[in-house]
């Protein structure tokens, strides 16, 4: 055969090579094939000092090697989290050899085993030349009795294993929170992973201190279910109070408010007039305690609804929707630097980018701040983003939103077609139509039950009368701009390496 | 048992394969004829039944052993003086039936000191038929490259369970090499830690 001269040449993309940074300018679609950078100063991703490994920031902030952040990722993305005995179950032998010597090579594979990637990581933590708890000694785990003891034994370790330990305790709780699918509950998951925290010679003493390490865990992991449960954002009601629009008098700029009201805080994101501001309060179920310029009313049976939706989550929705226009964070420090620049909030660039969206109140004192980069670090995005995915919470609502009202369908203009992905135009007009209760309700929707955020937004920013020639002042990412600002950029928040995944979801090749 | 020894035999058997397989499970059914959703095992664990078979009264020690790899360094040390080993895999999942060649009779080869010991290939979870992915056949051509005896079981229908057991115990009473020292005089077959256990055992049936 053959092989003519090429035609239609085009430009695409200059591409550079050193052997530092090995491929620069690599279109996406062709860095699959190429290796990355060796994970570590080594050949080999396993059985090196975390020292010597490249590392990346997971989603709460710990430096933990990025081959272990990739094969998480690759994990969750297969639903690992919800096969039948995950972490429990060996993987093939073969198999699992096979993508370790990938793995070495720095690639992880797409269309591998669960149970595999799974495998790995375990192994990956037993084959470490020193145990990940071995700085603690037998005798002080063993000690260990409450959880206030185990909580501050984890905290004796040094930062590189605490920040290893912290990683797999989050990993094993994501793994517990789908117990129901993945029958791990866990005393399961502490038991397999027990014996690959520490390394002992004498076997017996092994067993001993597994069984001990593996108390610990439960522990430990049971703490981080709990923090999770009641934090700030997961158990907390949103409360908004639509009637309020341009109720102001002179002032007919949209003035919204979300609530969120928890044991200890309440949350207010006031949309529209450019502030955010976090404050802290008692429990304010008495309502009447909030901000003057709203008649904000607590809502009926919203105290069950495990709903996640709150200022926080609008705002720090608002940081994902600039990670997602930007289109360039790839890889975690840069993730949890725009996070931070949202913590920030008066300074900068930073500060620039986000203002046409948000603005951090200015008559915030220090411990606002204070308080609001506390909900914000206590809470990551990743938890959030994978919060929404529960079933439980659509369950929950669809249970709820029967109960209650029995709506029909068509005061929800959000329900149609199973998705929210609408012109923003067509939301306008269906709004306009709307009274002001039906507004609210499919914004209630919107909130509760869809989780596109930008949809609830721009619904707030449109809810009131402009006057004419005032510039509108909103949120960035419009109803167009829909379908970045779902899973895919969930997925991207949560696992900030997945600068591939994103790219093979889009194309449906993965 | 007011006279005479205890037992005619004491076999350790041990129970083999990849997690959960359902070796707890088998075990579990095998001694208390119950079923349950059990954790994974940590280490070892081992359970003890009588049984006469032939006339003979028998002590059987079965060992479960934990699937999980990293304990598979202190499970072998548990492959000494086992009269049977019994290869367990899930016949819902072709994995596990792999990994008894490529691992687990390799580490029966590696540690296991009687070179007559008996090994028993079994396939769990038949009940699960409609999720099947390991045929029969394939478990009688492995069980006859290997020479292994061959069973399907279910721990949860407790099908061929006691079954499993029996020819097993069954094959070794036919293997002379194998009875040796398995006769009521306990020292050499149990260790120390063991045998406090034992005599307290033997003295409470008593």
């Amino acid at each position: 055969m053959e092989i003519g001269f090429p035609s239609s040449v085009r430009h695409i993309a200059h591409v550079t090579f050193d052997r530092f940074q090995g491929f620069l300018g690599l279109p996406v679609e062709l860095e699959l094939e190429v290796p990355r950078r060796v994970p570590s100063a080594s050949t080999s991703a396993f059985g090196v000092s975390v020292e010597s490994m490249q590392c990346s920031f997971d989603a709460y902030g710990n430096s933990v090697p990025t081959i272990l952040l990739l094969l998480q990722e690759r994990l969750y993305e297969q639903g690992g989290l919800k096969i039948e005995g995950i972490f429990r179950i060996n993987p093939d032998n073969d198999k699992e050899e096979q993508l370790r010597d990938k793995v070495n090579k720095g690639i992880v594979p797409y269309d591998v085993d669960a149970h595999c990637l799974a495998g790995l990581i375990k192994a990956w933590f037993r084959e470490l030349p020193k145990g990940v708890l071995d700085s603690l000694s037998p005798e002080e785990v063993m000690q260990c009795h409450t959880d206030d003891q185990c909580i501050s034994l984890i905290k004796k370790l040094p930062p590189s294993e605490a920040a290893l330990f912290d990683w797999a305790i989050n990993l094993m709780a994501d793994v517990v929170q789908e117990e129901s699918y993945n029958k791990m509950n866990v005393r399961n998951i502490a038991v397999v992973f027990a014996p690959n925290m520490t390394q002992m010679m004498d076997p017996l003493m092994a067993l001993k201190h597994a069984v001990q390490v593996m108390n610990l865990l439960t522990s430990v992991i049971c703490k981080t279910l709990n923090d999770r449960e009641r934090s700030v954002i997961p158990s907390s009601a949103v409360l908004w109070d639509g009637s309020l629009t341009g109720s102001e008098g002179e002032e007919s700029r949209p003035a919204k408010m979300l609530e969120v009201v928890h044991s200890n805080l309440t949350l207010r994101a006031q949309m529209g007039t450019g502030h955010v501001y976090i404050e802290a309060e008692g429990r304010c179920n008495d309502l009447n305690t909030l901000n003057s310029r709203t008649s904000a009313r607590a809502r009926e049976g919203y105290n069950d609804l495990n709903s996640i939706k709150s200022g926080t989550r609008a705002k720090e929705l608002s940081v994902e929707s600039e990670i997602v226009e930007e289109g360039g964070s790839i890889d975690g420090s840069e993730y949890s630097s725009s996070v931070h620049s949202s913590e920030r909030g008066n300074g900068g660039d930073d500060h620039k980018r986000f203002s046409d969206a948000w603005e951090t109140s200015s008559d915030s004192d220090m411990t606002d701040n204070a308080l609001e980069q506390k909900i914000v670090k206590s809470q990551p995005l990743a938890i959030l983003l994978r919060k929404r995915w529960k079933p439980i919470t659509r369950n929950k609502f669809e249970e709820f939103s029967q109960r209650k009202w029995s709506l029909s369908e068509e005061s929800y203009p959000l329900k149609k077609g199973n998705s929210a992905i609408c012109s923003e135009k067509q939301c306008n007009e269906k709004i306009a139509h709307m009274n002001i209760q039906d507004r609210q309700k499919s914004l209630e929707y919107a909130l509760h039950h869809k989780p596109w955020p930008a949809i609830a937004l721009s619904f707030m920013e449109n809810g009131g009368p402009l006057k004419k020639g005032e510039k509108m002042k909103g949120m960035k990412p419009s109803c167009e701009g829909l379908s970045p600002i779902s899973e895919l950029s969930a997925y991207r928040a949560a696992h900030p390496l997945s600068k591939r995944t994103l790219y093979l979801k889009h194309n449906g090749t993965a | 048992m007011a006279s005479g020894p205890e037992f005619d035999h004491l076999f350790k058997l041990l129970l083999i394969g990849d997690s959960g397989v359902g070796k707890s499970s088998l075990l579990l059914r095998f001694t208390s004829d119950t079923f349950d959703d059990l954790s994974p095992t940590i280490g070892v664990d081992f359970k003890l039944k009588l049984m006469t078979l032939r006339g003979k009264k028998l002590k059987l020690t079965v060992w479960d052993t934990a699937g999980q790899e990293r304990f598979r360094t202190l499970t072998s040390s548990y492959y000494r003086g086992a009269q049977g080993i019994i290869l367990v895999y899930d016949v819902t999942r072709r994995d596990t039936f792999t990994n008894l060649s490529d691992i687990w009779l390799k580490e029966v080869e590696m540690h296991s000191t009687n070179q007559d010991c008996i090994k028993m290939l079994v396939g769990n979870k038949v009940d699960k038929d409609q999720e099947r992915v390991v045929t029969k056949q394939e478990g009688i051509a492995f069980a006859r490259q290997y020479g292994c005896l061959f069973l399907e079981c279910s721990a949860k229908t407790r099908l061929n369970v006691e079954k499993c057991f029996e020819e097993l115990v069954l094959k070794i009473l036919d293997t002379p090499s194998l009875l040796r020292d398995t006769t009521s005089t306990r020292k050499n077959i149990l260790h120390t830690g063991l045998q406090s256990e034992n005599s307290q055992e033997s003295s409470s049936c008593c």
